[in-house]
Parts: C-alpha cells; structure tokens; sequence
C-alpha cells in the first residue's frame, strides 16, 4: 500500500510541476503601504497608514502569437478596500513585422507615470500635474493599441490607441457614450548616450476626447527619462513631464491648464538613492467673475525623497514634501507633510522597458 | 550628455519667455473688487441677464476641481431660489440646486445635464435652511453630497439610509437613489444664483471641499 502511495506522489508531483512551468504563467503581487503626517495646519495628510495599493498580476504566453495580461488592484478610498480591474489584455508583436498590437484594457500609452504602476514610480505621491490630467495613479480604459517601430536608422517608435472613452480619470460609476472616444498618438525615440548602460528616452504625446456632454479635451505633453549606469547600478536618473489641457465645451468656452515635474535622483550606492522632485501647475483662463481679469496663479511643490531598495523586491522610502499655491499674490493653499513608503514584489514581475 | 544639454537649454529657454508674473503668482489687480459692489449673504455678486446673480469664486482648474459651499436659507412660502455651480459665466452648463418651501418642509432638487431628483426635509424651529454642499466635479459623473452645516459629514453609499447626510448622487438603493450614474458633470468655473433673494441669509463658497469621495 505504501509503495502504491510513494509511487503515486513520485509520478504525480514531476507532472504538476511540469504543468503548472509548462503554460508559462508568471503571477506576481505587489504591497503598497504609504504613511503620512502634515506637519502645518492646512495639510491634508491622513495621518495615517493606508494600505495604497494591492496588486496581482497574470503574464503569460497565450500561444505562439499572443501573450495575455491580467492586473487588479485593491485600493484604499477613504478607509475602504475597493478591487478594480486594471488590465486584462491580449497583446501581440508578432503578426505585424516591426508592429505591435494590444486588445482589451490597459493603461493608456502616453506619458511616462501613466504607463507604469503606482509601485513601481521612483517617487511617492504623482505630482499635481498628473494627478490633475491622469488622477492619482492613471488612466485606463478598454479599446485597442497599435505600435510600429519605423524603419529609420535611429529608434523612433509610433503608437496610436483608440478607447472606448466612456469614463476618463476619477469615476464610481461606468460613464456614458462619449461623443468622441478617447484617442491618442505617442511619437517615443530613444539615444544611447556615452556608454551602452545610458540612455535617453523622449515621448511626444497627444490625446484627445469629447465626452457626452460635448466637452472637448485636448492634452499635448512631453516626457523624458534619462538613466545613467556604473553596471548594474544606477547613479543618476533624470525624469520629467510637461503637459499641457484644453477644455472646450458646447459653447466654445475654453479653458487651459498647465504643469510640468521634473525629478532628479541620484545612486549613493547599490541600495541608497537620493532624489528631489520638483513640480509646477498654472490654470492658464482661471478668471475673477466680477472683474472679469484673469486671475494669476501658480502652484509649487518640493519633494525630497531617500530611497533604500534592500533588492528589487523590497523598497522603503522616505520623504518630505512642501507645496503651495499663490493666487494674485497670496497664499492660498500649503501643504507640508513627511512620508513613508513600503513596497514589496512577491514572485515574478515583468521588466520595463527602460 | 550634449543632446540632454540641448534639450535643458531649450527647457529653460522657454522658461525665459514667461514673465516673473506668472512664475510667481504676484498681484495684477484681477481680484480688486470695486468700492461699493453688491453683496448678499457675505458675497459680492454682479447681476448678468434676466435675474440671474454671478457670485464671486471660481472653481479651479477650469472646474475640474472638488469643491465645497455653505448656505443658509431662511425659505419662505411662494419664494424659491436656484442656486447654479460649476456653470459658466452665463450661469448655463451647470448644475442646479433648486430650494423652495412645499407644506412646511424644504424641497430641495439637484439637477444636473437634464438629471433631475429630490428630497424633502423637515425644517427646524426658526426655519432656516443650514446646507453644507460638496461638489467633486473632478469625477467622470459629477458626485455631489448634502449634509446638515453642523453635520456630520458622512460620505459612505449609506450616508442617506442611516441619515448621516440629506443627499448623496453615489447612493444606489433606497431611500433616495435618484437617476444618476450617467448625469456627466458641470462644465464651467462659476457659481451664482436666480430667484428670490430675500431667502439668503449667508453664503459661502468655494472652498476645500469637505469629502474626499
């Protein structure tokens, strides 16, 4: 009887394992703890630890042609777990040659922070710029993408995406048909620099979409990312975005913002990094009512951050930020606050590409 | 490295040709309000077509911003108000919230892109109407929330059922669960009034919104 058993288990086991390394499948989870504390009466900070973000992640091959993705996230919306659908998508690049084609929900392929996970930005918090365009972490929706590298000797690589477009950004609810999806056009080149480890990475970016009440947005932007590397390690990364908006209603009033981060973080060592954001925001047809003059503002925010990765899998951080907004020469708004981050990858996880 | 060079060069070249004005946020005189200007309940108003009040206070970034606004109303028989927000100069684009008193209760209705619901509520013994109204106009489908100015202020999809708030757009069962979800949101930066405005005893707004919903 025992030797039935053990022979059992012995045949068995080799062929779970075969089964489960045979299909490919890489699951990978991913903890975002965030804690913040104001440190001046008009912070917003919570106070508190909240649980970020809670990610899983599906990646595999589907068969010789598509790979399938599928990503959800639970998030912490005012002390309540809310699990969303991020991605669930089949993509290809090879039926097309030099093109690339993905079907079904997805972050949208424009800028920078808004094609990679919240854990995996090299800062705390978005800047206000993207929290304004993109919401807290990003924009997702369900259409198609489309990439061709071109044929050119240097890197350029063109992308189109067409989404349904019935919501966009911040929504509890499913949205209605849009007049006009969302759509968007991203023109990306990329130059290695001095040595095979640098590189620079430039994306020019469009997107546009009218929604049901005939609102006609328009978002131009440009995001850089440049890296320098001694091996593995990287010693000094430049990241920046600048956008620009257009709302355009029914009438043909327009309105306008714009705002730009830039980030500049450098290697202390293998594990150490220190880095400083700093981030700008105008409302460019912000205006008195009663006046009728334009009304000047600017926003502004410093964010010092330090950041120990123990391996790519583990990664705290620290840091202080300092923003404030000034309306016709007073301050309105200020908001200073200490963070700290914890994140943690369990299992595999897919590489970005630069 | 030259290439990044050039790029930063063209980066803070550009900043050159905006004025310390506008990196600054310094004065340019928008907000003097001249001498003698109309006001009701503490805010400056300016008449605009038939008998409509534009209130002073903009929404920020256009209107795609979270807000907050205070009123009370000492409503009366025969006299209603219509307060607009997030709509644009003309007070059009926007949504309503229409107050008036129907057999000793208030009326309150919220419309928004031809959505229309309301409620009824009790008023206390002195008869004025204590709103605190919070407008996240920053959602894909604008979510607005009505509580009690003394409070509290809850914000969950229950707040109306356990009678922690009058009002709220994200409430999906009964009592009130209204026709929203598809509503769209506000489309201008302004706020005002239309009505009787003898109901107005004191107004505030926009400020930080109170919810984070």
């Amino acid at each position: 009887m025992l030797k039935k058993i053990v022979l059992t288990f012995t045949l068995l086991i080799p062929g779970l394992a075969f089964s489960f390394d045979g299909s490919g499948l890489q699951i990978s989870l991913a903890g975002d703890m965030v804690y913040d504390t104001g440190l001046n009466s008009g912070s917003s900070a919570e106070d508190k630890l909240a649980m970020r973000g809670a990610e899983i992640m599906f990646y595999t091959p589907v068969d010789h042609n598509f790979d399938g993705v599928l990503s959800a996230a639970a998030h912490d919306e005012n002390g309540e777990t809310v699990f969303e659908l991020h991605e669930l998508y089949l993509s290809s690049n090879k039926l097309i040659p030099r093109g690339r084609v993905k079907a079904g929900q997805f972050f949208l392929g424009v800028g920078r922070l808004n094609q990679i996970h919240q854990h995996d930005w090299p800062f705390i918090r978005a800047p206000k710029v993207h929290e304004t365009f993109f919401d807290s972490e990003g924009v997702f929706d369900a259409g198609i993408e489309f990439g061709y590298l071109l044929p050119t000797d240097s890197y350029w690589d063109l992308s189109f995406g067409l989404t349904s477009g019935h919501r966009y950004g911040h929504a509890h609810t499913a949205g209605s048909k849009p007049s006009a999806p969302t759509h968007y056009v991203r023109l990306e080149t990329f130059k290695e620099l001095s040595a095979s480890t640098d590189g620079l990475k430039i994306g020019f970016n469009y997107l546009g979409r009218t929604d049901e009440q005939k609102n006609s947005m328009s978002l131009g932007g440009i995001d850089l990312v440049a890296k320098w590397r001694d091996g593995k390690r990287l010693t000094y990364l430049l990241q920046s975005e600048a956008w620009y908006r257009s709302v355009k209603d029914i009438n043909g009033d327009e309105n306008q913002q714009v705002g730009l981060y830039v980030f500049n973080q450098f290697g202390l060592s293998d594990s150490l990094l220190i880095g400083a954001r700093l981030d700008g925001f105008k409302d460019l047809s912000k205006r008195n009512s009663i006046t009728d003059k334009k009304i000047n503002n600017v926003s502004y925010a410093i964010s010092p951050e330090l950041t120990w990765k123990s391996s790519e899998f583990a990664t705290f951080r620290a840091g202080f930020s300092h923003s404030f907004t000034k309306e016709e020469g007073k301050t309105i708004e200020e908001d200073t606050r200490f963070e700290l981050q914890l994140v943690f990858i369990l299992g595999a996880h897919p590489a970005h590409n630069f | 490295m030259t290439m990044l060079i050039k790029i930063l060069l063209v980066i803070f070249s550009s900043l050159a040709l905006i004025s310390c004005d506008d990196l600054t946020g310094a004065d340019t005189g928008a907000n003097d309000i001249p001498a003698g200007a109309n006001a009701l309940g503490g805010v400056v108003y300016k008449k605009i077509s038939g008998n409509k009040l534009l209130f002073e206070g903009t929404m920020d970034n256009g209107g795609d911003s979270s807000h907050n606004f205070e009123l009370e109303l000492k409503l009366q028989d025969d006299k209603k108000g219509i307060f607009y927000f997030f709509a644009n100069d003309e007070l059009n684009q926007g949504m309503k919230l229409i107050v008036e008193k129907i057999g000793g209760n208030a009326k309150i209705t919220l419309q928004i892109n031809g959505f229309s619901h309301f409620v009824e509520k009790s008023l206390p013994a002195d008869g004025v109407l204590r709103l605190s109204f919070d407008a996240h106009n920053d959602h894909e489908d604008a979510h607005i929330l009505i509580w009690n100015l003394a409070g509290p202020f809850d914000d969950s999809e229950e707040c109306a059922f356990d009678g922690t708030c009058i009002y709220n757009t994200e409430s999906f069962t009964d009592p009130n669960p209204g026709p929203w979800g598809t509503h769209g949101k506000g489309s201008g930066s302004f706020w005002g009034f239309e009505g009787d405005k003898e109901i107005i005893l004191k107004i505030k707004g926009p400020v930080r919104p109170i919810s984070d919903a």
